[in-house]
């Protein structure tokens, strides 16, 4: 079922992609303020991390395709499409595709379409622009590494000297549905709620804390269902039989995540430092997100979260060098089996899973449009299936054309 | 009955009034503009979102600059995309309708001006290079005059209660500069024609106006930092050539500058090159840049 809406969804994104294709080649087109880019993310890595998106060997990593311009005096648009391999094959999916108000009075703003959410710190940039080769476990296991959906964003700057921004979304839900017929139920799958505030400290430092609520309509999951997937076990992927979305296998990546909750709570710290704010030559950027969800399943009361936190340090040297490390965890419940007690009722059991995420990137930059990174992350995962695994590996991102500049 | 009426209606005007009489917010995307900006408009309140130290094509769209930029009613900046890794960001996110191109709010000095380096064709290859010409204009007096004029234009559209302070500001500054300009051409007269190596095309217009010659750029290209072979390919071109100094500015590494002094015994320099603390009008950084070229001149 899953896959046929998906492919309709290919071939409409394939022939949109020619249509502006053969306009983008007519030199009206070229002589206005489009603009047209491309990503090309290329890796090699010898395994894979749970919940990641990136495959085992060489492979396209997150490449992109994007279009942006202002559409009239009211109103800008864009769209992102990510082309990526999986199994061998190309994989099409249209990240964004989106209009943005620019002449609401009284700094609100309106954003419509799809788009990535902008809740968390990491959430809201591309991922091409991370300096490291997955998301943190956290947003992996908790937000199918990172949310776009269909819908709609009221947001609103206040006039201050400190940066206030407060913001509503609603969605339709699907991209984090944990159960497919619940995402149908609703035409309002996912709603947030999220305040970010920021500024400077002197001349070379600024900060931003942002905190978030995410309240999925589709994040629980029904233990009975799911207990008995024990065969789809796999060498590298652990949680396969977790994966709700994952009806064919282990290479449908429904991009889904495997965890949930009906109420999820995010909160994130940034702290930029360069010598006199001059980040041309060196900088420092640190930041952390802690991801807390809890009302994990369905009829059973399990009073328990799924938690998951990181805190990531990059460190540009020079223009041409930066080294960075992460250190993340995440905690999530699994139903494990029913179990009925001597009086005779039932009871869910559950069990903890515990994944360590220790990850070291070292990245070469030719130019601001280049680099070429070794990276390398020691994932341990405790519970029911104790395994410790380095995965290293190399990878590039490039991008051609008028880029647009890239969020805080 | 009447007489709240005509209270309510002296509130309203009283209100009116206090609202015009406020203070404008200008948001300068470089310090020089802020400092211009302080000369027609010396009653508003204007936010500089670099300073000397930081390089205007690197920054930021850090949350400071997205809440300044939110606040503002008119914004000046450079423009021929010296700002675009950041600027268009601080549009997107500031949900500030007034600055959006094209409105009276937005103000790209380059518009004002005639750039120089204009490129028909323009690809990665060459590095940092923009089709809309050299941005760093700040330095040419006559572009600093045609920058002031259309300035004075858009804060007497915004604030029009104000447009006979504004005008009269600018005819005030602009006599002074014109003085100043002739002074400053009549002690750089000496320089015509001297050599100097310098780091990108930040002074391009400084040369162009004073009739001096870049014959070599630490850059191999632009925005590239200087490469250990292309400092050399430096060497043998000041062997051959009379080169009076090398020089960069606040926000540039001198490290490459320094390499090559001491490998050809040329003076390397870091000049005045925009508004700081030490220099805080442009008529202070025009003459902190004379006052150092005629010493280099002289030694």
């Amino acid at each position: 079922m899953k896959t046929k809406t998906s492919n309709i969804s290919k071939t409409a994104s394939i022939s949109s992609v020619l249509a502006l294709a053969s306009v983008a080649s007519t030199p009206v087109l070229a002589q206005s303020d489009v603009n047209l880019s491309a990503v090309i993310d290329g890796y090699f890595q010898e395994d894979e991390l749970s919940e990641g998106l990136r495959e085992d060997g060489f492979n396209l990593g997150h490449s992109e395709i994007a279009l942006s311009a202002p559409i009239d005096d009211s109103f800008y648009g864009k769209m992102t499409l990510v082309v990526a391999s999986h199994d061998g094959e190309i994989e099409l999916e249209m990240e964004e595709a989106f209009i943005q108000t620019t002449a609401l009075p009284g700094g609100f703003g309106i954003r419509a379409g799809r788009m990535l959410s902008d809740i968390g710190y990491l959430n809201n940039q591309h991922l091409h622009t991370d300096a490291f080769s997955e998301r943190p476990i956290a947003y992996r296991a908790m937000l199918g590494s990172h949310y776009a959906d269909d819908g709609i964003r009221l947001n609103w700057v206040a006039p201050t000297e400190t940066y206030i921004a407060l913001g509503a979304e609603v969605f339709a839900g699907d991209a984090l549905a944990l159960e497919e017929a619940e995402a149908t139920d609703s035409s309002i799958g996912v709603t947030t709620l999220y305040a970010k505030l920021g500024g400077d400290i002197g001349n070379s430092s600024s900060w931003q804390l942002g905190a978030a609520y995410l309240r999925n309509e589709s994040g629980q999951l029904h233990p009975e269902e799911h207990h008995d997937d024990h065969d789809m076990h796999d060498d590298h992927d652990m949680h396969d039989d977790h994966d709700m979305h994952d009806d064919h296998g282990e290479h449908d990546h429904g991009h889904g995540p495997a965890y949930g909750g009906k109420n999820m709570a995010i909160f994130d710290a940034t702290y930029k430092w360069a010598p006199n704010g001059n980040y041309k030559y060196q900088s420092l950027s640190l930041s952390a997100e802690l991801l807390i969800a809890d009302d994990l399943y369905e009829e059973v009361d399990l009073n328990e979260q799924n938690i998951g936190w990181y805190v990531a340090g990059v460190y540009q040297i020079n223009p041409n060098w930066s080294v960075a490390s992460r250190y993340g965890k995440f905690k999530g419940w699994n139903f494990h089996e029913f179990h009925t007690e001597a009086d005779g009722t039932t009871v869910a059991e559950f069990e903890a899973e515990e994944t360590t995420n220790t990850s070291l990137s070292i990245g070469w930059h030719p130019s601001h449009f280049s680099v070429i990174r070794l990276f390398a992350t020691k994932e341990e995962i405790s519970g029911e299936s104790s395994t410790s695994n380095t995965i290293v590996g190399i990878g590039f991102n490039t991008a051609i054309g008028a880029h647009g500049a890239h969020a805080y | 009955m009447l007489t709240l009426i005509k209270k309510i209606t002296l509130g309203a005007t009283l209100l009116a009034a206090s609202a015009t009489s406020q203070a404008l917010n200008i948001f300068a995307c470089e310090p020089e503009w802020k400092a211009l900006a302080a000369e027609i408009a010396p009653d508003a309140n204007i936010y500089a979102a670099t300073t000397s130290h930081q390089d205007p094509h690197h920054v930021q769209a850090r949350p400071s600059l997205i809440a300044q930029f939110r606040r503002a009613d008119l914004a000046i900046c450079s423009g021929a995309e010296l700002e675009v890794g950041w600027l268009p960001m601080l549009q997107m996110k500031a949900n500030n309708r007034e600055l959006r191109t094209g409105q009276p709010g937005m103000f790209f000095a380059a518009e004002a001006v005639e750039t120089l380096d204009q490129l028909e064709r323009v690809d990665r290859s060459m590095g940092d290079v923009h089709a809309a010409g050299n941005p760093h204009f700040h330095l040419s007096p006559s572009r600093v005059e045609l920058v002031a004029e259309e300035l004075t234009k858009r804060l007497s559209l915004i604030d029009s209660a104000n447009q006979a302070t504004y005008e009269q500001n600018l005819n005030n500054f602009l006599t002074r500069w014109t003085a100043a300009t002739s002074e400053w051409e009549a002690r750089a007269e000496i320089l015509k024609g001297s050599n100097y190596i310098a780091y990108h095309s930040s002074f391009r217009y400084l040369f162009d106006w004073l009739s001096m010659q870049q014959i070599g750029d630490l850059e191999p290209q632009p925005g590239l930092p200087p490469t250990p072979a292309h400092l050399a390919s430096l060497i043998e071109l000041s062997r051959n050539e009379q080169v009076a100094a090398i020089v960069y500015t606040g926000y540039q590494d001198g490290r490459g500058a320094q390499w090559l002094s001491e490998r050809t015994n040329v003076e390397q320099v870091q000049l005045a090159y925009t508004a700081s603390d030490a220099h805080p009008s442009l008529f202070d950084v025009y003459e902190a840049l004379i006052d150092e070229l005629e010493r280099i001149h002289n030694d």
